[in-house]
């Protein structure tokens, strides 16, 4: 699929500075796991995208990283047009290919068609950004692990039951496994696969 | 893809060749003129602010043979939007900055109704310039051309 002009929108205003700072977001929510951050840049996103998810797109993904879109994303040429432009990511239609994923909640496929890594290079796995209806601090999960001291609450609202129960059985193969960040509006919470998730307050 | 669009697709990728190649102080000064024609500057919002990187440059031997990489070369790219939504983008020679906005400039004019303006005012020159400036360099190593001629040494 081409790159649509008319569809191109700005990236981060100073794209150094802007993605240092959006890699020190995430670097804090990734050893803070549940913890939620906000992101300031950029100021808009592209199509059905979330500020949240479009900055770490344009902070994370280049060149070197095939991407899986999920079905509505893939078909909307705004974000694909504005990807290609700004990331230049491979679009992969193979989800065990892909070194990120970008999925609408709502479409995300069983979490095995992602790449686990493998015993000797376990770092090779994929990062998962799903765009969800809501995150907060309720305890709706309860999450222990590296990065919490004792026990954090969490809620991701419009997550499939199926693929939350997934993500609870994928711990038990650590060290293989993905890292989520879960993105809604401006905000991310990162849940690496170090972190333990269970269902239910303390 | 129809005809006209081919022609329209090979006239821009000429007038973004020249832009690129341009020298930066004949476009500067090329620019300034436009503007007084122009009346005002063009209104216009970055899509990608100017950013200098390096490219691997590729090449073939005799133009055909395998694909080998010659080395890197330094590069800026810009793109831009007018307030009228038209889109230019820039990929110049080197670090100038200014040189890569104003050629985003010129080619997201070129795409509407100033074309003929900046086609006359900046394309034109740049183009002559280069080719007088091609020419005088083709002279210049024509003279020390050498012909080398082998004698039948009878082998066949």
């Amino acid at each position: 699929m081409a790159v649509v002009s008319d569809q191109l929108i700005a990236g981060f205003s100073d794209p150094v500075q802007d993605s240092q700072t959006l890699f020190r977001t995430l670097l804090k929510a990734m050893s803070e796991p549940g913890l939620i951050r906000q992101i300031e840049q950029p100021e808009r996103a592209p199509g059905p995208l979330s500020l949240a998810g479009w900055a770490v797109a344009l902070g994370m993904l280049d060149a070197d990283t095939p991407l899986w879109l999920s079905r509505s994303l893939m078909q909307d040429s705004t974000l694909s047009s504005n990807l290609r432009f700004h990331c230049q990511s491979p679009l992969t239609a193979c989800a065990a290919e892909a070194d990120f994923a970008l999925a609408l909640a709502a479409e995300l496929p069983e979490l095995a068609s992602f790449n686990q890594g493998c015993a000797e290079y376990p770092d090779r796995s994929a990062t998962l950004i799903i765009q969800v209806e809501g995150i907060s601090d309720e305890p709706d999960w309860t999450l222990t692990g590296p990065g919490i001291e004792s026990e954090r609450g969490l809620t991701i609202r419009g997550l499939p039951q199926a693929f939350t129960e997934q993500l609870i059985a994928s711990r038990r193969r650590f060290p293989l496994g993905v890292d989520c960040i879960f993105v809604c509006a401006e905000q991310l919470v990162a849940l690496p696969r170090s972190t333990q998730i269970r269902i239910g307050g303390a | 893809m129809t005809a006209s669009t081919d022609q329209q697709v090979q006239a821009r990728q000429r007038w973004i060749s020249v832009l690129a190649k341009a020298d930066s102080e004949q476009l500067q000064q090329l620019w300034q003129q436009c503007l007084m024609q122009l009346g005002a500057a063009p209104d216009y919002q970055f899509i990608r602010k100017p950013e200098s990187g390096l490219t691997m440059l590729r090449g073939r031997i005799g133009g055909s043979g395998q694909p080998f990489n010659l080395g890197e070369m330094t590069l800026t790219r810009c793109a831009l939007r007018l307030e009228s939504g038209t889109l230019g983008v820039s990929y110049i020679q080197g670090r100038n900055h200014q040189h890569a906005l104003l050629a985003a400039l010129a080619d997201a004019l070129l795409q509407q109704d100033e074309h003929d303006l900046i086609q006359r005012q900046l394309i034109t020159p740049l183009a002559s310039q280069q080719r007088a400036d091609r020419e005088a360099r083709d002279s210049a190593s024509a003279d020390t051309k050498v012909d080398f001629f082998t004698l039948v040494r009878g082998e066949d």
